[in-house]
């Protein structure tokens, strides 16, 4: 019995893993490679011909040497130092409200789920008009409060932090979802026996609550700053990299590279860049928050 | 009895402040969507009108008009609209089957190296698919797939949150279910499509909820593997119109209504399923 199921699995198992594993190879290894071998070629025209000629490593020399680049990388790091964090403070935040036990906790739930089902780019689309320095709601409430309008995405200063608000608006629920699941799972006779030593609400959250979460957040952090690290719609929609490049992005640049001035071989290499070091800053992430204590 | 009523008090205090909180919390999450749709009811010329200052008049869709509905489909988002119905309807279609087999590799037969080929599937999915979009496109381009449904529907097809998530649906069926119907002679093909799948409603639910949503929020694979307008998808078609037609605030909001209506009522819908779903398979998997 046992040698016959063995037998019939194999061929079972890989006529049902084919597409799987052509789908892998073709549409996300190979992509990978594609991008890796690319980058140490240039396209160059001789002759009134487009040429590929082997550049070794000079795209990513003259990347490093280029200003446009270095503000890019910058822009991506600091964008994901201050993204990240303030998205999952809110959504542990809100996932605290929303797990206790309260009348209408369901209906409040279903209303914050709402931006889940929106893209990034419908997001941009109203965001942009709802904080057009000019004639945005936005800017008549902050008046209306006796305050003055802001300029927002024409702001060198401001462009980054609205981008920061609309994808916060848009993300952080999606988080939340992860976080309710979490703290669902939490047994709640470990807080009874606190409340019975005395602890108070917030030394029972840092106490129980955080560290029975962890895994999850770590977690959360980690897809968080994935999505975030290639941040995209935002810049193409309504900032378009300014003003004065503050949200020129790395994702943003590479596109810019590659579909606006038509040197992919640029393009290769940040999106290469992108990808180690994404792949560092989640090594990290695992690395400070994945202890196990 | 002093200090229970005070305790009382505190009580109903924190409810209250409770409540404040997560309304607050409301406001500014609906505050944008339900603002956008009002305003995609307001004829364009006095758009801006009643913006500032703030007055009952910023709130309330009047003048009542449709015109905005009317425009974006002289502007061709009826064709965005079907082109978004027809990849989303076939890679939900497809992604189910493709993804439920992996699943059932993953979770019930055994061969040497599944572990790996289970590592290495895991490991590039987790690569974001938007970072890999540009050397996708230089693949696609050299198929020549450029402007065609095909490529928006084959790369989203296999999924590795949905493949992890038939894996986890289908160990939790007991193996003797498949020993006796290998018993009675069953292949794993019928084992698949006649035992496997009739039981796995939840999980289908939730798989097609996860492929439905990351294909149609999807925007910048479409935008630069279709750069036609024939085979543009709504996402891609509202980005246009706000870089075209700037100043028509009420046809981005009307565009914005429809992109977000569908996947929005659906998703509130079936909320539960989809809860199930994303906290199930991507945590415990």
């Amino acid at each position: 019995m046992q040698i016959l199921r063995l037998k019939s699995d194999h061929k079972s198992a890989a006529l049902f893993l084919l597409p799987v594993v052509l789908g892998l190879v073709i549409f996300r290894l190979y992509p990978i490679g594609t991008a890796l071998i690319d980058s140490l070629f240039t396209e160059v025209f001789r002759g009134g011909q487009r040429t590929r000629q082997f550049v070794g490593l000079e795209n990513y020399l003259d990347l490093f040497r280029d200003p446009v680049f270095r503000n890019s990388f910058r822009v991506t790091l600091v964008f994901n130092v201050f993204v990240n964090p303030i998205q999952i403070f809110i959504a542990l935040l809100l996932a605290l409200l929303l797990t206790a036990r309260k009348p209408g906790v369901g209906l409040f739930i279903s209303i914050y789920i709402i931006p889940v089902g929106m893209s990034v780019s419908v997001a941009s689309v109203i965001w942009r008009i709802l904080l057009n320095p000019d004639q945005g709601i936005v800017n008549s409430i902050l008046m209306w409060l006796g305050m003055s309008p802001q300029p927002f995405f024409i702001s060198s200063s401001q462009a980054l932090w609205s981008i920061i608000l609309l994808t916060s608006w848009k993300g952080v629920s999606f988080w939340m979802i992860f976080l309710i699941a979490g703290l669902n799972d939490i047994p709640r006779s470990l807080y009874e026996s606190a409340q019975i030593d005395g602890a108070n609400y917030l030394r029972q959250t840092l106490s129980i609550t955080l560290p029975l979460i962890k895994r999850i957040l770590l977690f959360v952090l980690v897809v968080d700053t994935s999505v975030n690290w290639v941040l995209f719609d935002p810049m193409y929609i309504i900032t378009g990299g300014g003003p004065q490049q503050s949200t020129n992005v790395l994702m943003f640049e590479a596109y810019r590279s590659g579909f606006v001035f038509g040197d992919f071989g640029r393009s290769m290499a940040m999106v290469t860049i992108l990808l180690a070091s994404l792949l560092v800053v989640v090594a990290i992430q695992f690395r400070l928050l994945g202890r196990e204590d | 009895m002093v200090p229970t009523s005070a305790l009382a008090v505190k009580r109903t205090g924190l409810t209250l402040t409770w409540y404040l909180i997560v309304f607050i919390g409301m406001i500014v999450t609906l505050f944008p969507v339900v603002w956008g749709f009002i305003s995609s009811f307001r004829p364009n010329p006095i758009i801006f009108r009643y913006i500032s200052p703030l007055s009952l008049m910023t709130f309330s869709p009047t003048p009542f008009s449709l015109e905005a509905y009317f425009e974006i489909f002289n502007k061709g988002f009826g064709r965005a609209l079907f082109n978004t119905f027809f990849v989303t309807a076939s890679t939900v279609g497809l992604g189910l089957v493709v993804n439920s087999m992996g699943g059932i590799v993953f979770a019930k037969m055994r061969f040497p190296g599944k572990n790996l080929i289970f590592m290495v599937t895991v490991f590039a999915y987790l690569v974001p698919f938007q970072a890999i979009a540009i050397p996708l496109f230089i693949l696609i381009r050299s198929l020549g797939w450029m402007n065609s449904y095909q490529a928006l529907i084959i790369p989203a097809t296999l999924n590795g949150v949905v493949i992890l998530l038939f894996r986890q649906f289908f160990m939790a069926i007991p193996d003797d279910y498949v020993d006796s119907a290998k018993i009675d002679g069953a292949r794993w093909r019928t084992i698949y499509w006649r035992l496997f799948l009739p039981m796995s409603g939840p999980a289908l639910i939730s798989a097609g909820l996860i492929l439905f949503l990351d294909i149609w929020l999807a925007f910048l694979w479409p935008l630069i593997a279709n750069p036609s307008r024939e085979y543009a998808i709504v996402q891609v078609a509202i980005a246009r119109l706000t870089s075209e037609y700037g100043v028509f605030w009420n046809e981005q909001f009307a565009a914005a209504t429809i992109t977000a209506v569908i996947p929005v009522i659906i998703l509130m819908s079936l909320q539960k399923y989809y809860i199930r779903a994303v906290t199930g398979s991507e945590i415990k998997g």
